[in-house]
């Protein structure tokens, strides 16, 4: 059992604590959703109880418990007020309840992960902390590394409740992200093919990837990608040449410690 | 929100209670290491080599890894023992 305290990545789902790392991500980019302000939590200031378990028929399962400072409702990073959702974490939860969470995660075979993971609490908004609203997100991941062949998928979804102060965006929303990933490692030469779709829906937007990826693997933990993004807006009234719309080649080197 | 925090605390003391009663200290068992090993290591991200860090840095990686792989006190110093066991004798001098 160990024992977080302070800062740490969000226990919710698997991409943002796991598969984050350039050298593990099999792409150049996070799906979409996955990455800063999208719709999986980035970080938390509290604590966390986490660990395995003793096997259970057989199986191996781990559990993650937290507590953590309440999010915050209106954020970007560019500090622009606009209803989205700020999940890194926080120094004080602004009066508002905790976020309480768990992630339990099974491993029925070799080589493969099912998790399940949600928390509950509040969210203020930014400009007025008397707006508290209610907060949720709940997520399920899963990998299978069968050798050769990588799978990995999430799907996470955030949602926050009305308020009726009226401060920032009275109606509050959902925000929901998928990805499927696939990935190649030819035992012969060190190439690897990857692709995965991902989706992201929240009240402003909903947009959609396919991205094509081919790695060098110079070893184990020093990777060269090369991918090749489809990005699609699905608000058919958004111009086919904004960059939500854009395709995108992208090239990385990546070195893992 | 109040009985939450209360259920919270005491599934911890639980998980707690559990987790001391399984660690009484068994020795480091180096094939179930090598079978955690298998199962584990290789499903997060490429597979890292024994050789790849000093006997020093694999202690301070493999708490680390037990961390993120959700891996119990035994199971830890199963692998550790495996992946030791395994460096060989070319990277002994790490
Ligand atoms: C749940 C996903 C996951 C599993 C399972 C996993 N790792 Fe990792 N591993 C990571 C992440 C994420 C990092 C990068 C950590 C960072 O950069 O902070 C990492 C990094 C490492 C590193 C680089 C040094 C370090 O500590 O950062 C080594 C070596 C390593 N892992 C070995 C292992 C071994 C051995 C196992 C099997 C017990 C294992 N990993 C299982 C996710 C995982």
């Amino acid at each position: 059992m160990g024992l977080q305290v302070g800062k740490f990545m969000s226990p919710i789902g698997q991409f943002v604590q796991n598969q984050h790392p350039s050298w593990i991500n099999k792409l150049p980019m996070t799906p979409l959703g996955f990455g800063h302000d999208g719709a999986a939590p980035t970080s938390n200031v509290g604590m966390a109880l986490r660990g395995g378990l003793p096997k259970i028929a057989g199986l191996r399962s781990n559990y993650v418990l937290f507590v953590a400072n309440a999010p915050v409702y209106g954020k970007n990073e560019d500090n622009s007020i606009e209803g989205s959702l700020d999940t890194n974490g926080k120094t004080t939860s602004n009066g508002a309840q905790p976020t309480i969470g768990a992630r339990y995660a099974l491993n029925p075979v070799g080589g493969m992960e099912i998790g399940i993971s949600g928390a509950i609490g509040e969210i203020v908004d930014v400009n007025n902390t008397l707006s508290i609203r209610d907060y949720s997100v709940m997520d399920i991941d899963f990998m299978y590394d069968l050798g050769a062949v990588a799978l990995k998928a999430e799907y996470v979804k955030q949602e926050v409740g009305t308020s009726t102060l009226n401060s920032i965006d009275p109606d509050g929303g959902v925000w929901e992200a998928l990805y499927l990933q696939a990935s190649y490692q030819f035992t012969n030469v060190a190439l690897e093919p990857v692709v995965r779709y991902s989706d992201y829906h929240n009240p402003d937007t909903k947009r959609n990837q396919i991205a094509l990826g081919l790695n060098y693997l110079f070893s184990n933990n020093l990777i060269g990608k090369f991918s090749y993004e489809f990005n699609e807006n699905e608000d058919a009234t958004v111009s086919s040449s904004d960059v939500t719309n854009n395709d995108i080649l992208r090239a990385q080197l990546a070195f893992g410690f | 929100m109040k009985n939450l925090i209360k259920t919270t605390i005491l599934l911890c003391m639980l998980f707690g209670a559990n987790s001391l009663m399984a660690s009484d200290a068994k020795k480091a068992d180096a094939i179930n290491g090598a079978s955690v090993w298998a199962d584990t290591c290789m499903r997060c991200h490429n597979l890292r080599a024994p050789e790849d860090l000093s006997q020093r840095a694999w202690v301070y990686s493999i708490n680390h890894m037990r961390i993120r792989a959700g891996l119990t006190g035994q199971e830890t110093r199963d692998v550790l023992e495996f992946i030791l066991s395994s460096k060989t004798d070319a990277d002994e001098h790490n």
